[in-house]
Order: structure tokens, then C-alpha cells, then sequence
């Protein structure tokens, strides 16, 4: 099992989606963090208290990505991934993560 | 005798010579007078005829702009810049100040002293536009402050228009009572610390109104407008020569209301929103679709601006900052369009009223107004 928090390992001020939006962007941590740590292990545990807030542009790039780039289906994600969060406020990021994580779909590829 | 006859024949001669001479040299002097008038005049039609077109000047701010000797402009402010109750006339004048600053040196002066009254929304835009022109032209419009209104002169020095611009700071003023602002702020377009910039922003904030406040919903809200600015307020803009943001705060103590204001000069929301639908298309295509229209279609989660990327999903956080207070208001003018959200909770729950409005001009970019009431 691997453990990421999310404001220790990576930043307390994630925000935007892309490269251009800012370091701390949803396309870095997907492709840094979940990824090999979901490709490595088993079981995945987010966690993500003590962040400033996250905005729907980071968490959807970040983990409706996961999907959207065909890394993993949403029905693999249910099993590998667990979001954490002690603080009742930041619940409402877990529904809006696991929200887009099944509101992706998978790009097309072209041939 | 002779000599007199001579004379007097000569002096006839000469006398109504004189006149006709005289006359004709009036003539003359009239009709290059006239001349000269009817150039002049003809200068002037042109040069008015230049403005009115480079101007693109309305009913609005025909009366506030007039040339130098030297074919250089002066813009008068109006008595009352305030979006929510003169727009026309406030956006107007923005619009010519934009494209004055576009003729880069023909800009001389703008003037500040019948200004009476100017809203936080109005001031921002304001300072941004004269920060434009400081960064297009390369110069400073310096301002005539003694000849400004006392209370213009305390509110913009308070919300740091004069800091922001780098002007001198006026003679002592007594400050503000009840309001505490946050002065004027600037960001560039793709920094890599937005993170850190909009915590930064956050704490001010939270530092006017001397307690917390809901800091993760005003941190996804800060962190979307940067974002927003980001990916989508200058995609497509490649006339556009300063892409930045500009920000405003301000927390009144006894109605306890704070105030958050962020500014773009980019293409609007309403320019980045694609038809999603065949009929969205057609009504474009007739421009039969408002700009009000498309920001409310543009809060719907789900929209994209671009082909797998869901706009709304960060529009919404917009939302969200109004949405958890006892009172809120998120206003949002792109473009032409306003679209306005108004949360008010009662004992039965919270009461959802939304307002679209079109209006002729434009804001130059997109205005985003949060205002809530604390708890």
C-alpha cells in the first residue's frame, strides 16, 4: 500500500490544471504521483487534508484524468484507490473526486 | 493752380485709389481669412471625424473627449463610474481609454475632477486600464490630484491606485470609517506559483477582515479566476499586448460584507464558449445568442471552451464562495453580458435567484464580483 498526502508529498497549494496553470498543477500530480503509484501497488491511499482548498480544475485533471487519459477505468479505480480525509470540510473534495472520476470517459485514440 | 488742380486730381487719384486698394486688400485678407476658416474647419470636422472613429465614441462620451494643438487626447471622467448603476457611461469611457491607449502617444491626459462618485468594481478597472497605459506607452499619466474630490482622492489612495501605479502618494487624508481595502493587486499570466500567490491573496484577504473566513472556498474560488485567466482569458488573443489580472478587496465592518473583485482584459467568456448544440450554433451564427446567455451556459458543469476540457467544473468554485455564506452575491460581467447569482439563506433553506442582462458595450474582458455578508 502506498500512502500520498497530498500537502506533504506534493503541495498545500495544488491549483489549475495544466503545466502553464502553475507548478502545482492536477496533469504533474497525476502523471508523478498516481500514476506509478497506482501501476505499483495495489492499493493507493490519498490523502488530502491540511491543503488551502482544491479547485474542480486541479481534482479533475488530476483524477478524472486517471481515466480520461486511459490509464485506469473507473471500475479499477474503486478498487485500487481510497480517498482520505480527517476534516469533515474537505469530505466534499472526496464526493467531487470520486464525481469526476466517474463522470470520464475515456478518450478516443486515433489510429 | 495747376499745381493745385494737379493736386487736387492727384490726391483724387490717389484717394480713390486708396480705397480700392484698400478694399481689395480686405478682400483679399476676408476671403484667405475664410479660406483659412473653412480649412480649419475642414481640420477640424477631419480630426473630430479621426476621433469619432478611433474612438469609436457614443452618445455616452461624445461630450468627454477633445484633442491638444497638437492632435493629442484628453478624456474627461464622468461624475459616476459605477457598473451596476451607469454602466453605459462607465464602460464607455473604459472602452476609449483602451483604445486611446492603443494609439500609444496620443493619450496626453485623463482627467479625474468631476469624478464624484466610483464604485470598487469601476476603480479597479479603472487602475488597470492606466496600468495598461503605463506598461503599452512606457510613461505615466500623473495625475493633477489637488484638483480631484477629496473622496476620490481617499478612495482610490485607500484601495492603492497610486501604489499600484507608482504615482506619488497624496498630502494627508483622514481615512475611510468603516471600510478596510486591500490594495490594488497585479499577476501575470502563468506564473508557476499561482499556488502560493492566490494562499497569498487568501491571507491578505482574511487579514482586512480580522478573522477567518471560509478560506478553502476563497482559495478555490482565487485559484479558479487564476486559472480561468490562465487556460482561457488570452487563448486567442494575439493583439492583446499586457496579460495580466488585476485583484481588489474590501471589508465593510458594520455591514460586515466583504468584497472581492478580480479583473482580465482578455477575450471573455463569452468568446471561448463554443455552440455545443446545433441550435446554439444557428443562434450564434444569427447573433441571436446574448453574452449573458453564454456565461450562464458557461456555469452549467459539463460545458467546454475546449474539446475534452470542462469549463464549468471551474466555474462553479465561483459559485461556491457566494454560495456558502448567509448572503452572497457572485456577479459576473463578460463582454456584453452580466450574469448575477444572489444566495440568501432563510429557515426553509437557501433562496437561488439569477439575473442575466445584456448591455451595448463591452467590459474589456471579464469582471468577477464576489460579495458576501460574514457570519
Amino acid at each position: 500500500m502506498k500512502l500520498i498526502k497530498i500537502a506533504v508529498d506534493y503541495s498545500d497549494t495544488p491549483l489549475g490544471r495544466y503545466p502553464a496553470d502553475g507548478n502545482f498543477n492536477g496533469q504533474r500530480f497525476r502523471e508523478e504521483f498516481l500514476v506509478p503509484a497506482l501501476k505499483a501497488e495495489d492499493k493507493t491511499v490519498v490523502d488530502i487534508d491540511d491543503v488551502e482548498g482544491y479547485g474542480s480544475s486541479f481534482l479533475d485533471e488530476a483524477f478524472g484524468g486517471l481515466v480520461r487519459e486511459g490509464h485506469f477505468s473507473s471500475k479499477d479505480l474503486k478498487q485500487k484507490l481510497q480517498i482520505q480525509c480527517q476534516n469533515s470540510d474537505y469530505s466534499i473534495y472526496a464526493n467531487l473526486i470520486w464525481k469526476y472520476i466517474n463522470e470520464a470517459r475515456a478518450k478516443k485514440k486515433s489510429a | 493752380m495747376i499745381t493745385t488742380r494737379h493736386s487736387r486730381k492727384s490726391f483724387a487719384v490717389t484717394g480713390n485709389g486708396g480705397r480700392r486698394h484698400w478694399r481689395n486688400n480686405w478682400l483679399l485678407h476676408r476671403d484667405r481669412k475664410n479660406r483659412d476658416l473653412r480649412a480649419g474647419m475642414r481640420r477640424g470636422k477631419r480630426e473630430r471625424f479621426w476621433l469619432e472613429t478611433a474612438l469609436d465614441l457614443n452618445d455616452h462620451t461624445r461630450s468627454s473627449v477633445r484633442t491638444t494643438k497638437e492632435h493629442r487626447i484628453i478624456i474627461d471622467l464622468p461624475e459616476e463610474l459605477d457598473f451596476e448603476a451607469n454602466y453605459e457611461t462607465t464602460a464607455s469611457h473604459f472602452r476609449i481609454l483602451r483604445l486611446a491607449t492603443n494609439l500609444k502617444s496620443r493619450l496626453k491626459t485623463l482627467r479625474f475632477e468631476k469624478i464624484r462618485y466610483i464604485s470598487p468594481a469601476a476603480a479597479l478597472v479603472l487602475a488597470s486600464e492606466v496600468d495598461r497605459w503605463n506598461q503599452v506607452v512606457g510613461g505615466k499619466l500623473r495625475p493633477n490630484t489637488e484638483a480631484w474630490h477629496e473622496d476620490i482622492q481617499r478612495l482610490l489612495f485607500e484601495m492603492g491606485y497610486f501604489d499600484l501605479l507608482h504615482l506619488p502618494q497624496p498630502d494627508q487624508l483622514s481615512p475611510t470609517k468603516n471600510t478596510t481595502f486591500l490594495k490594488f493587486k497585479r499577476g501575470d499570466l502563468h506564473d508557476p506559483n499561482a499556488g502560493q500567490i492566490a494562499k497569498q491573496l487568501r491571507q491578505e484577504i482574511e487579514n482586512i477582515v480580522g478573522g477567518s473566513i471560509k478560506r478553502h472556498f476563497l482559495f478555490e474560488g482565487l485559484s479558479e479566476a487564476i486559472t480561468n485567466v490562465s487556460q482561457h482569458a488570452y487563448s486567442s488573443s494575439k493583439d492583446i499586448e499586457v496579460k495580466q489580472w488585476w485583484l481588489s478587496a474590501s471589508y465593510n465592518r458594520d455591514q460586515r460584507s466583504l468584497c472581492v473583485i478580480f479583473y482580465d482584459q482578455g477575450v471573455g467568456i463569452p468568446e471561448t464558449l463554443p455552440s455545443s448544440h446545433l441550435y446554439e450554433f444557428i443562434k450564434d451564427a444569427f447573433h441571436r445568442w446574448p453574452d449573458s446567455e453564454k456565461i450562464q451556459a458557461a456555469m452549467v458543469v459539463g460545458r467546454s471552451s475546449n474539446e475534452g476540457v470542462e469549463r464549468g467544473k471551474g466555474l462553479q468554485n465561483l459559485v461556491e464562495f457566494a454560495q456558502s455564506h448567509r448572503e452572497g452575491v457572485l456577479s459576473i460581467y463578460s463582454l456584453r453580458g452580466l450574469y448575477q447569482m444572489l444566495n440568501k439563506r432563510n429557515g426553509a433553506g437557501p433562496v437561488i435567484t439569477t439575473v442575466r442582462k445584456d448591455h451595448e458595450t463591452s467590459v474589456g474582458g471579464t469582471l468577477i464580483e464576489w460579495s458576501v455578508k460574514l457570519d
